[in-house]
């Protein structure tokens, strides 16, 4: 499957090159993964609300951080630089999967990227994410529009965790989040993770569950 | 043909409903989307299974609804719903506005009928040439790249489905304009009548044409009545002097007295539903969610943004949140979701040195007010003669939804809200 490392985008890009990738796969073409990297941004969800953004304009301001709505499920995020954001853009059709069955499969995938690097994800009844024991590594928010899938899902990897600090992650409040940097002692590079989340990805949305 | 909430995932047993992507009175395709249904982390776009026209929104914005649960009613050519002849006069005239109202759609636009009443006589005519144009919908993607070339899409060949117009389509034009633009304009002159020299033409932009489309619709669809009552304001005027330095010096930004209007709007509203609702054939549509647009004058035209659930904020949320959105929507920077979902309107009228105002509802809201200009007038207080800041506030109401006295209540309750700012009003 084609996957397209973009690195260091800003979120307006990164949004105008998925769409522009969701149009072409909607209408026919062959389905891809896109991966990038965002400077500092906020973007709130469709249950997103502006008062999990806990920071008044100064500091937003001072930290230099975009804040944008987005259509995606799920409420407010942060994206910044030492994250991967996955962007798989996938006819759910070919596939046979629905929406939820999707968002398990991503699931699995970033488990299996973890375990690599021997993180254990918790397998247990955690809310929607990618959860090392109560601390949320991952998140995931999705949108289906024409049955082919857009957002995805955005990985910690050397992420400045502090960001997290000033909004209510995924509305869940006192949430922990944590990366694979401070869950590992031999922390990877970003690209090597791109490499292997792609692939995993990339694996287990190709074929058409029987 | 009612239409139920589908199956999505084993697990799943409900759905919020997020963005209803058609209107109801519209013509749907099969496969179009139609509305948004939310689920864990998952926000789907939900296909019409049929083709036909939006009758009824069963479930609303915000609704959660079991899986299988209704949703709509889309009327297709077999089903047999509202007869054209009704026992009622009312819901007759009803008919007449609902099916012309779909002409106007397609039709060139009918001149303003004043009092908005139901439609006179004369019935538009539909234009043969926009009626066969296919459902132009721009992605944000194409709007933009139109924008800072300054491109009339309209101009523009869609390769994409349904003769949607790609960014590979404006790209395409804008490279092939020099020589385009030419064979186009002769095409335009020769179909014209001779150009005069008494006149100059001022092409439509895609956002001209749309706010022209909405004044329409207002003008047309909905029976406005309007009000006007004055407010004294010297309170409001004493507490944001009083807080104007260190608010700048605190959040970076300047405190307007729009936060402390927004407040008193966002808390009568609560008070007095009726005037955020919207008027449907099936019943008065009550929105939970208080969403008040802000006109603003952005360099294209007029733009809404939205401040969504404003009950949430405090006035000084508020002037951050109206900061930002202002500021975007003067560099024409606003998302779309930042001009959607509004239940109400407050536009800003006196900023432009107007004292009176009769606003046009913003369709299919059922309210829209004004603040006018603060001016020093005498009045009298206890017998004598005071000079006090005085800033009138108009309301403009759909007459099918409320009455004169739901309408003067809200007016009433944000004219006592604001009249009694004071020293002690908390920003925070």
């Amino acid at each position: 499957m084609l996957t397209t490392y973009h690195g260091l985008v800003s979120y307006d890009i990164g949004q105008t090159i998925q769409q522009e990738t969701h149009s072409s796969v909607s209408a026919g073409g062959k389905d891809e993964i896109l991966i990038f990297q965002h400077p500092n941004t906020y973007t709130l969800g469709r249950m997103g609300k502006p008062e999990d953004i806990l920071i008044n304009n100064e500091d937003i301001k001072r930290l230099d951080i975009e804040i944008r709505n987005t259509d995606r499920g799920g409420e407010v995020t942060y994206h910044g630089p030492g994250q991967l954001v996955v962007y798989p853009i996938i006819k759910l059709d070919r596939l046979k999967l629905n929406p939820s069955e999707y968002v398990n499969t991503l699931k699995t995938a970033i488990t299996g990227c973890l375990s690599d690097y021997n993180i254990v994800a918790n397998e247990n009844d955690m809310p929607t994410g990618v959860w090392v024991e109560n601390r949320k590594i991952a998140a995931i928010g999705v949108r289906v529009s024409k049955k082919t899938t857009s957002h995805g899902l955005a990985l910690n990897v050397t992420t400045d965790l502090s960001y997290f600090d000033h909004i209510i992650p995924c509305g869940i409040q006192n949430c922990v989040v944590t990366s694979i940097e401070k869950e590992t002692s031999n922390t990877p590079t970003i690209e090597e993770i791109a490499e292997n989340i792609g692939g995993k990805l990339g694996n287990a949305l190709e074929n058409p569950v029987t | 043909m009612k239409i139920e909430l589908p199956q999505v995932g084993e697990s799943v047993t409900e759905g919020v409903i997020g963005r209803w992507l058609k209107n109801v009175g519209d013509k749907v395709e099969k496969y179009d989307p139609l509305v948004e249904v939310i689920t864990d982390k998952v926000n789907m776009e939900l296909p019409s299974p049929v083709e036909g026209v939006l009758r009824e929104i069963i479930a609303n914005e915000g609704d959660t609804v079991p899986m299988g649960g209704l949703i709509a009613d889309i009327e297709t050519k077999e089903s047999e719903n509202s007869p054209i002849n009704s026992d009622t006069h009312s819901n007759l005239q009803e008919e007449n506005i609902g099916t012309t109202g779909v002409l106007i759609k397609d039709a060139a636009p009918v001149g303003p009928t004043g009092s908005g009443g139901p439609i006179s006589q004369d019935k538009p005519q539909p234009d043969p040439s926009i009626k066969d144009r296919p459902k132009s919908r721009y992605s944000p993607a194409v709007l933009r790249l139109a924008e800072e070339n300054n491109i009339d899409l309209e101009q523009v060949v869609g390769t994409g489905i349904n003769g949607r117009i790609t960014r590979k389509d404006v790209t395409a034009f804008i490279e092939s304009k020099p020589n385009t633009l030419e064979s186009q304009t002769i095409v335009k002159e020769t179909a014209a009548s001779t150009p005069r020299q008494d006149q100059e033409k001022i092409t439509l932009s895609p956002i001209r044409r749309m706010i022209a489309a909405n004044m329409v619709k207002s003008a047309t669809l909905i029976p406005q009545a309007w009000s006007e009552v004055a407010v004294d304001v010297t309170g409001m005027v004493l507490r944001r002097e009083s807080i104007k330095e260190s608010f700048m010096a605190k959040e970076g930004i300047n405190i307007t007295y729009l936060p402390f209007v927004v407040k008193a709007v966002a808390e009568s509203l609560k008070k007095n539903p009726l005037l955020n609702s919207s008027w449907s054939e099936e019943g008065i549509i009550l929105k939970k969610n208080i969403n008040i647009g802000i006109a603003v004058a952005a360099p294209d035209g007029l733009v809404v943004p939205v401040i969504h659930n404003a009950d949430l904020f405090s006035i000084a949320g508020l002037a951050g949140v109206m900061e930002n959105l202002i500021t975007k929507a003067k560099n024409g920077k606003l998302d779309l979701s930042e001009v959607q979902s509004g239940t109400f309107t407050l536009n800003n009228t006196g900023a432009l040195g107007s004292v009176s105002s009769r606003p046009l509802v913003n369709h299919p809201q059922s309210a829209i007010m004004t603040t006018e200009a603060i001016v020093k007038r005498p009045i009298i207080a206890a017998d004598a003669i005071a000079i006090r800041s005085m800033m009138n506030i108009c309301l403009s109401f759909d007459h099918r939804v409320m009455d004169g006295a739901e309408a003067s209540a809200f007016s009433m309750s944000v004219k006592n809200l604001l009249e009694n700012i004071n020293s002690e009003t908390q920003i925070y």
